[in-house]
């Protein structure tokens, strides 16, 4: 007969984690006091709910705007994520390429963090819209963290598995063999940070000082907790010890925390001679150059990284998002049409090539394309997929047809400003200047960071003689996108107005 | 995420179910043919042994790749190809099951006939295991030359290890927990594991074997004994180690390559790391060799997600889709090509493969249109388009349609007349005595387009109760059936309601905009307050009404109150309170009687009687010869003042009780404070004393606050029969009615809340009708509304002073509604007060049926927009790679005026003259 530990470990290298966990649990029943099955099970269910935390990192807006850690409060341009449009050092300009709600250009690719962007004050970031596709940032990062570790509130029939209020950390501490599952249990599984770091202080005492995992671990609490400074700590002196890559991952996301992405960036370098050409740190650079909207450095190093992992569906993405933004489509299509090679199937690469396809005048493609993005999407999808549309519309000079597809973005996704924008300019040509007027308003509410509706707010309303009206509308186009030069025309032609009266 | 895919070049086919894991395969030439082709060893842990030769036409017959095929019936967990036989140097097949080790010599045997070759399997020796096994390792223990010895682990962290036919040594791991993988390295000579706190452990035979030195008996596997196991090195891999395995590069040496939950690591095989890999996905099992000229090591690695990728160091080659998800990797050399690879799966189904250029048969899903006709689609197209135009037209393309010309909503609110045959009374209040009768009354909803927030109220007259208080619906919209609420009334006590028009108030909200209120009336029968009883010749108080036609018939009239004494000119009725009324009429001439025992029991009855005349026959017309008599209501005036007066004074004794009661709190607080202790000076006495008398004060100020509301009920009571007694004397329009209601403040309940009561609020408004529209001198006097202040007066002479004057005036012949009309009328001030609702929303509903009217207009934008999904939440858990170049979809933003649109649609825009100066507009901006 085999041996049920034995059944046990082999289901868990196959990654069966529930019959591993309901093995465990019978020898268990069996024998109390057996370390191995309790560990064995401690694992399984730890690995069940498993997030790498390198990866789990989204900020809340009490994390952003009470943020007490960044260094300089109003930093440089260049050294800081907090500028949305740093169009100054050769960030891609809000014309050319679209910002997402809260005024960040658009990434090529979905990453937690890129939807959210950082906005400047507490006001704005309570004005920005919670929409369909909202760009508001959830509540607080804590929240996030109470719904990702709900796994302990499963009903298990007799009780959690282990009883947190009952264990004797310093026992388990001197114990590394069960300290670690112990830990990584407690951290993962009951997301209780606290006690892990109760755990983790004392097993890295017991280790004396010697054990850089420890070390490591006590940061990640403390990095939880806010602390960023104290997990720092740990992070360099682990890092003496032992150069690993998830302790230089760590360390490079406290940077970004304390908004030192140039820090980051030189300690992901330096890393990169220990460990040449390695994919997750280049990955890391590449996404804090695109924080920092430097296009052409982020292509450059997501280039690096296609040379060591050719089949890198992020790098290849904002590469083509980029080439697409800067008037390449033709070079966007052929790396869209590689990552639908690799097996990939969504509205969006339809949609992208569908555009790309427009853009680079195969227009037999475009129509097919569409078809076929409209045809797998979502609700929340289709809306842009619409809005898109609405472009080829306009491009074939079909003004009826763009209207009635942003009239179907509009319904798709009611809180679409772009659509509303353009919605307002087709009913201006249709003369119907109300409306025009109202479709500009509830635009420019959805998203106060897009200047388009806003400057041409201002436009409309001091052709009709609205001046007041013309000029906050300008000053709120100029605020979002500084180097517009229409709309520095017109707030220069307004005040000459007002200074003649 | 790959582009190529695997290229099965062999596949075995199994027909039962078998399950086996990691270690349960093994490539090896194992019958030692001299061609030197490998076989591929398969054992399952049902203890099935398979071996296998892969051929490649494997499709004609496909039992011939099956070399050997045995049941052993005990579980196999690895099994391993070495030299484990001293006297030759063949390969052997070693089988490890959970307590036994056993070696086999596999033979080919070429028959004599064409029947092809025989496959034997013998045993050559056997070891029993004292200890569970995990897993075992082969090689040149010791350095010797051209032999395996091999190491078992057990599942509690005993390394036994046997050379050939005899067993050596038995050795326990130190800080043992789970056993873990475990590789032997040639040139330190040392065994490589992983340990369950992460870390990489080297031990060297030597110290292993050296550590024996109480081995007294050979066969001993249970040995505890012996120097205490120190590792050579250890290295901290920060993560549970899934496997080892030992790489021999030509230049540099051995590699130790780690395979970690989530990583890869390469250590120097004195312990140094080499370099490291993280993986966003989960890894099955991998296999290292040196690269060809020796250099550099490559690793081939499944995933869980079905690729094959393979790696120069940390570099990725190549990337290749998997058919099967394999729990073991291994690269062998069939029919003179070597390099090939071979999997197992879970399920024990072998395959061999080979990386080729063959794309990923990755094929798009049909998509669902067809090329149809055109001439069709053109025409759909061109009936849709008109059908959109004509929308446009019809809501002027609002894109939510708006219904605000329609009503929302429509209140139908019915009392029956009669009553319910079981009372609910008795369930909602504890009355002594029999059970009031109750009556259920119906309201529906009607809505024509959804409405939230919907609140039901009724406002009841004090003695009358209402099962529902207040009422609230999240929602109501115009295709669910509409809510049907039935509230009961019924009377909570012995005593008189002021009216019995049931008031029904609904709060709601339509979509976008303010709040609404509704409200409508019903009539709750006089069963409710009053039962039939004799009629008695003489009472009390009386009203006589007349009418210009002769008297109907009361046994008609009054259908529900009739008993053995009535008949068609009189009628009796006891309201359950106590008091008796009856309803006479004359014979001769057209009169009508209403008497009862007190002043106050007139007014319902009165009511009903008028009302059902009304009902009864329109065009009757009653009226009320004599002036109404103020006498019983001035009496009732003075009784409601008295109460009030008593009132203020009760409360103003128990303000002065409460001062003093704190005061005493105070004086032994300080007392209690003091360092030396005093005599408390009798101050608890007092304390108690004044806390029984504050206690008392508020039982009686209780017991007020009723008799006070019993009394506001009666002289509203008084009021109502007031206002309708000078209506039907002096014939007033409804609208002097309305006035006269609100001057006489009917609606005025117990307002102990407010500041001004009755008395006042009436002499006011008198005051200033006197002064105005009934002012002797034709309204020329100027208005002065008043000290602005309203304060309890002194005594009520003057307000029935007022009222005897009014009276006056108005027996002389004035009329109400002369002069000013609802301006900066006080009285009108005191209205609005005490209505609930705002008048400017109010709109009256009648209780009559209205048949609801279905919109089935066809619009097609607000369908859309009604179906588009609810707003999710906050952003959920996102792990990266799932979602995937969404971004660049946003397209192109500013098609504000810099839409680069084309010359003929612009040359269409300036014909239309309306708004020219907007393209002029767009030109300038354009240029």
């Amino acid at each position: 007969m085999m041996d049920p530990m034995f059944i046990a470990l082999s289901k868990y290298r196959r990654r069966k984690y529930g019959e591993c966990v309901e093995n465990c649990t019978q020898i268990l029943d069996k024998n109390p006091y057996d370390q191995a099955a309790w560990a064995l099970k401690a694992k399984a269910l730890t690995q069940q709910v498993y997030i790498d935390e390198i990866e789990s990192e989204e900020q809340g807006i009490a994390e952003m705007l009470m943020d007490d850690t960044s260094i300089a409060q109003f930093a440089r341009p260049g050294t800081s994520l907090k500028q949305p449009t740093s169009a100054s050092i050769g960030g891609p300009s809000p014309a050319v390429r679209p910002v997402s709600q809260a005024g960040r250009p658009l990434s090529g690719f979905v990453r937690p963090g890129t939807q959210s962007g950082r906005p400047g004050t507490m006001e704005q970031a309570l004005k920005t819209p919670r929409t369909a596709q909202t760009a508001r940032l959830v509540t607080s990062a804590s929240g996030r963290f109470v719904r990702l570790g709900t796994a302990s509130m499963l009903s298990h029939p007799d009780g959690p598995f282990i009883n947190l209020q009952r264990l004797n950390y310093g026992k388990y501490a001197a114990k590394p063999n069960l300290a670690k599952v112990l830990f990584e249990y407690i951290f993962h599984h009951e997301n209780d940070v606290r006690n892990a770091l109760e755990l983790a202080a004392q097993a890295t005492g017991c280790a004396q000082y010697k054990d850089w995992w420890w070390k490591l671990q006590v940061g990640k609490c403390y990095h939880r907790l806010g602390m960023f400074r104290e997990a720092e700590r740990q992070y360099k002196s682990a890092l003496k010890q032992q150069v690993m890559l998830d302790t230089v991952l760590l360390l490079g996301k406290v940077y970004l925390r304390l908004d030192q992405p140039l820090q980051a960036v030189a300690l992901y370098k330096q890393s990169l001679e220990k460990f040449p050409n390695d994919t997750t740190l280049l990955v890391a650079i590449s996404r804090i150059y695109d924080g920092m909207n430097m296009i052409e450095d982020t292509t450059k190093w997501y280039k690096e990284v296609l040379i060591s992992d050719g089949v890198n569906v992020e790098a290849i993405a904002s590469i083509a998002a980029n080439y697409f933004y800067t008037d390449q489509p033709e070079i966007a299509i052929r790396l869209y049409r590689r990552l639908i090679q690799m097996g990939l199937y969504n509205v969006e690469l339809f949609n992208n090539i569908g555009l790309c396809c427009f853009y680079a005048q195969h227009y037999d493609m475009t129509l097919k394309c569409f078809e076929r993005a409209v045809a797998i999407a979502t609700d929340e999808q289709l809306a842009d997929v619409w809005y898109n549309i609405s472009h080829l519309a306009l491009g074939v000079g079909d003004n009826n047809m763009a209207y009635q597809c942003l009239r179907l973005a509009v319904a798709a996704d009611n809180g679409h400003t772009e659509a509303y924008n353009n919605l307002a300019v087709l009913e201006l040509r249709r003369g119907d200047v109300e409306r025009a007027k109202a479709l500009f308003r509830s635009s420019a509410e959805l998203n106060p960071l897009a200047y388009e509706p806003h400057y041409n707010q201002a436009t409309l309303s001091e052709s009709l003689g609205d001046l007041q009206t013309s000029y906050s509308s300008v000053l709120k186009s100029v605020e979002a996108f500084p180097d517009h030069v229409d709309s520095k025309n017109l707030l220069v032609k307004l005040k000459e107005h007002f200074a003649s009266l | 995420m790959s582009l190529f895919q695997v290229q099965e070049w062999w596949r075995c086919e199994l027909s039962d179910v078998e399950e086996c894991g990691s270690g349960s395969m093994c490539v090896a030439n194992i019958d030692n043919s001299p061609d030197g082709i490998d076989k591929v060893i398969v054992g399952s842990y049902n203890g099935i042994l398979h071996v296998y030769a892969p051929t490649k036409d494997v499709g004609k017959n496909p039992g011939q790749d099956v070399v050997l095929e045995i049941n052993l019936s005990d579980p196999i967990l690895q099994v391993l190809a070495g030299k484990f036989v001293s006297v030759s140097t063949d390969l052997h097949l070693a089988i490890l099951h959970p307590r036994l080790l056993s070696v086999y010599q596999v033979t080919r045997s070429v028959d004599a006939g064409d029947q092809g070759c025989q496959y034997k399997m013998s045993k050559l020796y056997q070891h029993k295991l004292e200890r569970s096994a995990a897993n075992m390792i082969h090689g040149p223990f010791g350095g010797v030359k051209d032999q395996d010895f091999i190491c078992v682990q057990s599942l509690d962290g005993a390394l036994s290890i046997f050379e050939h036919e005899s067993f050596t040594f038995t050795r326990f791991l130190p800080g043992f927990l789970l056993p873990g993988p475990l590789a032997y390295n040639v040139h330190t000579d040392s065994y490589i594991t992983a340990s369950s706190s992460y870390f990489l452990e080297s031990y060297s035979y030597q110290v292993l074997a050296v550590a024996s030195d109480a081995d007294s008996k050979e066969d001993s596997q249970s040995v505890y004994t012996g120097k205490k196991i120190k590792a050579d090195w250890t290295f901290n891999l920060g993560s549970y180690a899934f496997d080892v395995s030992v790489v021999n590069l030509q230049d540099r040496g051995p590699l130790i390559m780690v395979l970690c939950e989530h990583s890869l690591l390469c250590l120097e095989s004195s312990g140094e790391l080499v370099f490291m890999k993280k993986f966003e996905f989960a890894v099955s099992c991998f296999k290292c060799f040196p690269s060809p000229d020796g250099s550099k090591v490559h690793t081939i690695l499944c995933t869980h997600s079905g690729q094959l990728q393979i790696y120069e160091q940390s570099k990725l080659l190549w990337a290749a889709k998997s058919g099967s998800l394999p729990v073991h990797l291994e690269i062998g050399r069939f029919l003179g090509t070597s390099g090939i690879i071979v999997m197992v799966d879970e399920g024990c189904r072998a395959s061999c493969g080979y990386l080729g250029t063959m794309p990923t048969l990755f094929t798009l899903p049909r998509s669902m249109h067809r090329e149809t006709d055109m001439a069709r689609i053109d025409h759909e197209l061109s009936s849709l388009n008109e059908k959109i135009q004509q929308q446009q037209q019809s809501n002027n393309g609002e894109i939510v349609s708006s219904k605000k010309d329609k009503e929302d909503l429509k209140i139908i609110f019915s009392v029956p007349s009669v009553l319910d045959k079981k009372s609910v009374a008795g369930q909602h209040v504890k009355i002594n005595g029999d059970d009031l009768p109750s009556v259920t009354g119906q309201v529906i909803l009607k809505v024509n387009r959804r409405i939230t927030d919907i609140q039901v109220t009724t406002p009841v007259a004090p003695p009358l109760c209402s099962t529902i208080g207040s009422l609230h619906i999240q929602a109501v919209s115009e295709f669910e059936h509409s809510p049907s609420i039935r509230p009961s009334f019924f009377l909570n006590s012995y005593e008189l309601p002021s009216t019995l028009e049931q008031e029904l108030i609904v709060y709601y909200k339509p979509p976008s905009e303010t709040p609404q209120v509704l409200s409508c009336f019903a009539r709750l029968p006089l069963l409710l307050v009053a039962q039939p009883c004799g009629p008695i010749k003489k009472l009390e108080h009386k009203v006589t009404l007349e009418s210009n036609k002769p008297c109907i018939n009361l046994m008609e009239l009054f259908p529900d109150f009739l008993c053995a004494d009535s008949g068609p000119n009189c009628i009796g009725m006891q309201y359950f309170y106590g008091a008796k009324a009856t309803i006479l009429t004359s014979k001769s001439s057209n009169r009508y009687r209403i008497q009862c025992e007190e002043y106050v029991g007139l007014w319902l009855i009165t009511d009903e009687l008028v009302h059902r005349i009304h009902q009864k026959d329109g065009d009757v017309k009653i009226s009320n010869e004599e002036q109404p008599s103020l006498e019983e209501y001035a009496r009732l005036i003075d009784q409601h003042f008295r109460l009030r007066q008593m009132n203020e004074d009760l409360n103003m004794m128990m303000e002065q009780r409460a001062r003093q009661y704190r005061t005493i709190q105070r004086r032994l607080l300080t007392r209690f404070k003091d360092k030396t202790p005093h005599s408390l000076n009798c101050l608890d006495t007092l304390l108690e004393g004044t806390h029984t008398q504050l206690l008392a004060l508020a039982d009686a100020v209780e017991e007020h606050k009723e008799n006070m509301r019993r009394c506001s009920s009666h002289l509203s009571s008084a009021s109502r029969l007031l206002v309708l007694l000078t209506r039907l004397w002096k014939d007033l329009s409804p609208e002097e009615e309305e006035d006269l209601a609100s001057i006489l403040h009917l609606a005025q309940t117990d307002n102990f809340s407010s500041s001004s009561g009755w008395e006042e609020i009436v002499d006011s408004s008198l005051t200033v009708l006197l002064k105005t529209t009934l002012s002797r001198s034709d309204g020329s006097m100027p208005t002065q509304p008043g000290s602005g202040i309203l304060e309890i007066p002194q005594d009520t002479v003057k307000v029935k002073k007022h009222l005897a004057i009014f009276m006056d005036r108005l027996a002389k012949g004035s009329r109400l509604n002369v002069g000013i009309r609802r301006g900066d009328h006080p009285s009108k001030s005191s209205r609005t007060e005490t209505n609930v609702s705002n008048p400017i929303n109010r709109r009256k509903d009648s209780t009559t049926l209205n048949s609801q009217r279905v919109d089935a207009e066809l619009d097609l934008y607000k369908e859309i927009s009604d179906s588009s999904p609810p707003l999710p939440t906050d952003a959920g858990i996102r792990y990266p790679p799932q979602k995937m170049t969404q971004q660049l979809m946003n397209g192109d933003h500013d098609v504000d005026y810099e839409t680069p649109l084309d010359e003929r649609i612009r040359s269409m825009d300036v014909t239309d003259n309306v708004n020219s100066h907007f393209d002029d507009d767009i030109t300038d901006i354009l240029s």
